[in-house]
């Protein structure tokens, strides 16, 4: 494998997951994970992965953290996508919160939850990322998924 | 009409023409990499969203006629996606296997890519390539909304793509004058003109020769365009055939379909292009398709 995948950023990435929304980092294992600046990547270990790893990469597979001003903000992708899993720091929303959520950019907080990054769900659907800071959530939604939301709506 | 060159081979013609006229059945597929179809139907009942499965795989459903399928949280959260019947169709004569490589060619916007990753289960490798700077976005959004954590993105110009790496399975959904789309989006149609239309064979029959030279020997590759036009479909099969020790295979896939083009106006391609499959708007309630598929001889490895 390329030097950039390799078992501390793994276990950094893993660990972060494990700490802050209780998902076993056994979930991680088939993936290979590493770092491109300031993104983290996880892409499926496979017998063909150094091989596709060769060509002229664009993106290597699927961001899953970010380093921002120092601090670890995890992407709406991994959130969505091993959601189902989150044991801790998992914020409930109505549809209509998560609306009022992407309009206005923050909605106040009054869930209890430490300040830091939380998954939030509504409806039972894992929906992305917000910021608890100072008794308000901020979304951290990425940009296609305000996007789309901009055009569609939520129904 | 642009059709009306095209009268001698499609079947019942007339009931073709009157098929484009008619709004196609809006389809959704369930992405099981991160949900289940019976928890989606749940969800979106609740919503009063009844979905009608297709009984064509457990995953395709049928939206209700006039509801906004793109506006639910559960696509947003990427539980499922919007696609055509017909674009399944080469990714299930493709038919890859967990833990195989595959290279999608021209891979935006990526829903063929992605369904790639759901019939593989998120394992293997998927190498999408997408050329058009443009188009990348789109496909990008896809694979991360979907999920897709088996998939790396390179950005080639397809018919120059490296010889040195070798895949089990190729698709080349080739860029194409998009005709048989005319029918979900009118006016889809490129307006491509001799000019411009003769630089686009050339480019589907280049991608083609150049995703069999990076086919395994054993491995098979599916060619696919959504468009009627026998120059870009069959044509590109035949100069395959010709230039490259390749097999074109029979298809066996579920929906209703027409064979291969054997002519077309003064060329003729052989009967063993009869293999291919078309798919027609007036079969099917769906955008038209071409599909091809070929082996490459030989043991894999």
């Amino acid at each position: 494998l390329p030097p950039w995948l390799n078992r501390e950023t793994h276990a950094e990435v893993s660990g972060f997951f494990e700490k802050r929304f209780g998902i076993s980092p056994e979930w991680f294992q088939p993936y290979a994970i590493g770092r491109k600046g300031p993104t983290y990547f996880m892409i499926r270990r496979s017998a063909h992965i150094e091989q596709a790893l060769a060509v002229k990469v664009h993106v290597p597979g699927l961001a899953v953290l970010r380093r921002v001003s120092g601090y670890l903000k995890p992407t709406g992708a991994i959130l969505q996508l091993a959601g189902h899993l989150v044991s801790r720091n998992a914020l409930d929303l109505s549809e209509e919160e998560l609306s009022r959520l992407l309009e206005k950019g923050h909605i106040a907080d009054e869930s209890g939850l430490e300040e830091g990054y939380v998954m939030i769900r509504a409806g039972g659907v894992p929906a992305g990322c917000g910021l608890i800071l100072g008794g308000r959530l901020l979304g951290r939604f990425p940009k296609w998924f305000r996007a789309m939301y901009k055009k569609y709506g939520v129904a | 009409l642009t059709f009306e060159r095209y009268r001698n081979f499609i079947p019942d013609f007339d009931h073709f023409l009157k098929a484009l006229e008619l709004e196609p059945k809006p389809v959704i597929r369930v992405n099981t990499l991160k949900c289940s179809p019976g928890s989606l139907v749940d969800h979106l009942e609740r919503k009063a969203v009844i979905l009608r499965p297709l009984g064509i795989r457990p995953y395709l459903f049928e939206y209700p006629a006039g509801g906004a399928a793109g506006s639910t949280l559960e696509f947003l959260s990427g539980w499922y996606h919007i696609q055509s019947l017909s674009s399944h169709v080469p990714v299930w004569v493709l038919a890859p296997e967990k833990n195989e490589s595959v290279l999608d060619l021209c891979a935006s916007p990526g829903s063929k890519t992605s369904l790639l990753a759901q019939e593989m289960r998120n394992s293997g490798s998927i190498l999408a390539n997408e050329k058009k700077t443009l188009r990348l976005r789109a496909l990008l959004n896809t694979l991360i909304r979907l999920g897709v954590a088996n998939t790396v993105v390179s950005t080639y110009t397809g018919e120059d793509f490296p010889k040195r790496f070798v895949f089990d399975r190729v698709l080349v959904d080739a860029p194409c004058s998009g005709e048989g789309n005319v029918r979900i989006r009118p006016g889809a149609l490129l307006g491509y003109t001799n000019g411009a239309g003769k630089q686009l064979l050339e480019i589907q029959k280049r991608l083609l020769v150049r995703g069999f030279d990076v086919l395994k020997p054993g491995g098979r590759l599916v060619y696919s365009t959504c468009t009627y036009n026998p120059e870009e479909n069959e044509a590109a099969v035949a100069h395959l055939l010709t230039v490259r020790d390749a097999v074109l295979e029979n298809i066996e896939q579920p929906l209703p379909h027409s064979p291969g083009v054997t002519e077309y106006g003064n060329v003729r391609y052989g009967n063993e292009l009869a293999k291919c499959v078309r798919i027609y708007p007036h079969q099917v309630q769906t955008g038209g398709f071409f599909i091809a598929s070929v082996v490459k001889p030989g043991n894999a490895c």
